[in-house]
């Protein structure tokens, strides 16, 4: 519950007020930053972590990357920060706020979706799209930044209608058939559970997005962060992250 | 005239009050990097949304007049179930969540659902569109003007235009020169808060309409996308935000002391 | 005008003269105000018709408001807050199509016959409540109505300030079709030429102001101001014959006295009266032969009703007086009236 707590002032009162946590003594919070595109997989993972460490209760907060880098300046107490791109994480290793050097531990690509049955007729990122209502991530988050070194690489110019804050966003307006088509990451197109139809993209590979972890300074578990750590970059956290598309 | 003094414990709930609204807007202000303001206000993605926004909301607030004025105007009459049941209806879009408006516009006006489905095969296809972020605000806005202009026109007697009426003014007139002007400074302070309403629309935009600069883009969901982007660009908008509301408040404020003084 | 109509509990038949004031009157809830909104529109007859001038406005056809051209004067003047008082005024000759030079001219003359031309640029709320009534009259009058209706205009004012907006009032309705509910037996006499009494919603009595207050039969006229009416014609400023050697000494009203010739009403309160069983002498007093027609008990006093050269006179007595005279029904008595208890008025 205190460590719900978000407001920087709120939460710097009631910490420097409260004793810290007994480690090992009932129950003890492991609070994991994750970025949003990590939601299932992290859930799954957190969920084998509390079995194999009775009393412990793994808390996730989702997010975009950028905004839990600002929770993080504003002193949000987190014990592990997973981010979905190199940048935000080096954002946040500039600001002093993470512990050893932060590890890749996974990929991500980018593929395009269209609405079930394909209506606006659809090929691939092509003249198809012409004069469709195509949407993708804004340039700035993690998935637009991906988007734009695509498509610089494939030497195109997407013409898109909707340039979104989030990648979830995207997703639910091809999923209503508000948009012709959208350009998520493999994973969100598989966590639609078949909402929508997968066009993948030749060539995504040169926009392949990093994935790091790292375990936050200030935490009070660092033994804990570590093992969280050590989960999602071992052979297990691996199986369940390739399972929802990840490193594909 | 001295009034009975107010019990002096009082203070304790209101200084509460006071920071519990003030301490989020200064703890804003605190954190605005004002050497960079002018830079980061400046920039394009920042002035096009800036421009969208007022473009949008002084649209949304002129359809909102256009048709809200006549429904006030009806249901200031109403009397009994139908009254109720419009008074009911141009309200309940004041209290819904945002994001349920966004539902609701895009169940109604989606290109996959049946209203919006014919509307864009007769070639009014509003999706991701400006047109899409005035029907986004105008939903959420136009309320605030109904009510705001029909508790005046209800508190207005009816003598005002039984006079008229009967000095020789059609209804036309009546409503023209009488009915309208005496409400006028309620017109004022809902239209105002209406633009204000418009101004901070987000969830049925960002759900309906899209987010494109210079398109749809307004200031909420430029500072939503901000947010994910440089914090300072978002916190610089939101000082924009909050001018142009306490602005509007104001000049809300000003209005609904009443212009006419009931003689 | 022929009005004949039903509605709301009023059954009325009633033929006002053009030209002419008739002052309505009656108990509260007789239908009155009922009666100038079927005419100005406010309200649909059920059945019957109103009729101003030869077109029918209600009944098998129905005339809006706008169109029937009646002005509606109520207690309250309420005029446009949002317009300055020459615009007020000009609000319905602009309304019927007048040009805006034109409806300012015709606003002009009316403010000036009102005697408010120098509040033309004044707002509402800066005026007085006199002085609102008179923009009120002003911008009635500025469409020149077929009908004017009034509903108890001066009743929201000051005494003395009535006073006042009545004499103008009078003098602005002169020749004008008009319709005037009152309770103010003043108004009564100083408006209107005609009056109609209306009762449950019938009218119960109409005709000429002077005949009816002559010979009030409708208990309500009788009872209008609680005070003994006279009517007659001004011998001097000071004496009114009430009948053919029959004169009466007052106090001329200041606001409108009488002069020899005119035709005049003294108005004299029943406590005011004493009788006697013979002439009891004194010059300054009234002496009128009277007989006694009635005799009521009215808790701490009687109420003796009496009639005086075929007019009606009351007079409040205590019991004890009313038994050493030994009053009975048919007794011929003195009435004896303070000259300075008789008001006079001219018209």
């Amino acid at each position: 519950m205190r460590r719900q707590l978000r407001a920087g002032l709120a939460a710097t009162l009631l910490l420097t007020a409260c004793a810290p946590p007994s480690s090992g003594s009932g129950n003890t919070d492991l609070v994991v930053f994750a970025a949003s595109s990590l939601n299932p997989t992290f859930a799954t993972l957190g969920k084998e972590f509390e079995a194999a460490h009775p009393g412990v209760t793994v808390k996730f907060s989702f997010d975009g990357s950028a905004a839990l880098v600002d929770q993080l300046k504003a002193g949000a107490p987190a014990d592990v920060f997973a981010s979905a791109d190199k940048a935000n994480m080096d954002k946040a290793s500039t600001a002093g706020l993470i512990g050893n050097s932060p590890v890749q531990f996974t990929t991500n690509v980018l593929t395009l979706i269209v609405p079930k049955g394909n209506p606006a007729g659809i090929t691939g990122l092509d003249a198809s799209l012409d004069n469709k209502l195509l949407v993708v991530c804004a340039d700035g988050v993690p998935c637009g930044t991906a988007t734009k070194k695509l498509a610089a690489a494939l030497g195109i110019t997407l013409k898109p209608v909707s340039e979104e804050t989030k990648v979830t966003d995207v997703r639910t307006k091809v999923e209503s058939g508000q948009a012709d088509a959208g350009i998520v990451y493999v994973t969100d197109a598989k966590a639609s559970g078949g909402k929508v139809d997968t066009l993948p993209i030749a060539g995504a590979d040169k926009a392949r997005n990093s994935y790091l972890i790292g375990r936050v300074l200030a935490s009070k578990q660092a033994p804990l962060a570590a093992e969280f750590v050590t989960l999602i970059t071992g052979e297990r956290g691996q199986q369940v992250l390739e399972t929802a598309g990840f490193g594909g | 005239m001295i009034r009975p003094p107010l019990p002096r414990w009082l203070l304790l709930p209101v200084t509460a009050a006071v920071v519990f609204l003030g301490v989020p807007l200064v703890a804003l202000l605190a954190r605005v990097p004002w050497a960079r303001l002018p830079a980061l206000l400046s920039a394009p993605a920042a002035l096009d949304a800036f421009w969208l926004s007022l473009r949008t909301c002084a649209l949304t607030t002129l359809v909102a007049l256009v048709l809200g004025l006549p429904l006030a105007l009806l249901l200031s009459r109403g009397k009994g179930r139908w009254a109720a049941a419009g008074r009911t209806l141009a309200t309940v879009p004041m209290v819904l969540p945002p994001v349920v408006a966004g539902l609701a516009l895009l169940v109604a006006l989606g290109r996959r659902e049946p209203l919006g489905g014919w509307l864009a095969a007769s070639g009014v296809d509003v999706a991701f569109t400006t047109t899409a972020v005035v029907i986004a605000q105008t939903f959420v806005a136009m309320p605030y003007l109904v009510v705001s202009v029909e508790g005046a026109l209800r508190s207005t007697p009816d003598d005002y235009a039984i006079a008229a009426a009967t000095l020789g003014a059609s209804p036309t007139t009546v409503l023209r020169r009488v009915s309208l002007p005496l409400v006028a400074p309620a017109v004022a302070s809902g239209a105002a808060l209406a633009f204000a309403r418009a101004l901070g629309e987000f969830g049925a935009t960002l759900t309906f309409a899209g987010s494109l600069q210079g398109t749809t883009r307004t200031l909420p969901l430029e500072i939503y996308l901000q947010r994910e982007v440089d914090s300072d660009t978002a916190i610089a908008l939101s000082v924009v935000l909050i001018t142009i509301a306490a602005l509007l408040v104001a000049v809300t404020a000003r209005f609904s002391r009443g212009a006419w003084g009931q003689p | 005008m022929r009005a004949a109509l039903a509605g709301r509990g009023v059954d009325l038949t009633l033929d006002v003269a053009e030209g002419c004031v008739t002052a309505i009157v009656g108990p509260n809830g007789a239908g009155k105000t009922s009666l100038l909104h079927l005419v100005a529109g406010l309200a649909r007859p059920t059945s019957g018709s109103v009729r101003i001038a030869d077109r029918e406005v209600a009944g098998a056809t129905s005339v809006p408001v706008h169109q029937r051209r009646v002005a509606l004067l109520t207690q309250r003047p309420a005029l446009f807050p949002h317009l300055d008082v020459l615009a007020n005024v000009a609000f319905g000759p602009r309304a019927v199509g007048s040009s805006a030079s034109d409806a300012r001219t015709r606003a002009v003359a009316e403010l000036e016959a009102v005697g408010c031309g120098d509040l033309a640029s004044r707002r509402p709320q800066d005026l007085s409540g006199g002085q609102a009534q008179r923009v009120a009259i002003a911008r009635a009058l500025a469409t020149d109505p077929d009908v004017v209706l009034l509903d108890e205009p001066l009743a929201g004012l000051d005494i003395a300030v009535a006073t006042d907006v009545r004499h103008a009032l009078a003098a602005r309705l002169r020749g004008r079709t008009a319709l005037l509910v009152t309770h103010e037996l003043l108004d009564v006499w100083t408006i209107a030429e005609q009056v109609a009494v209306l009762e449950g919603g019938r009218v119960v009595e109409s005709g000429p102001v002077a005949e009816l207050l002559a010979r009030p039969t409708s208990t309500f006229l009788g009872r209008l101001s609680g005070t003994n009416l006279f009517t007659g014609t001004a011998l001097s400023d000071t004496v009114l014959q009430i009948a053919p050697g029959v004169n009466l000494h007052g106090l001329p009203d200041p606001d409108q006295p009488l002069a020899a010739g005119m035709a005049g009403l003294a108005s004299v309160q029943p406590a005011a009266v004493a009788l006697h069983l013979s002439d009891p002498g004194g010059s300054p007093r009234n002496h009128l032969a009277a007989q006694v027609t009635g005799i009521e008990p009215r808790g701490h006093y009687v109420r003796v009703n009496l009639t005086v050269a075929g007019q009606p006179l009351a007079a409040d007595l205590t019991g004890q007086a009313v038994a050493e005279l030994g009053l009975r029904h048919g007794l011929a008595v003195q009435a004896a009236i303070k000259a300075t208890q008789v008001r006079l008025y001219g018209r």
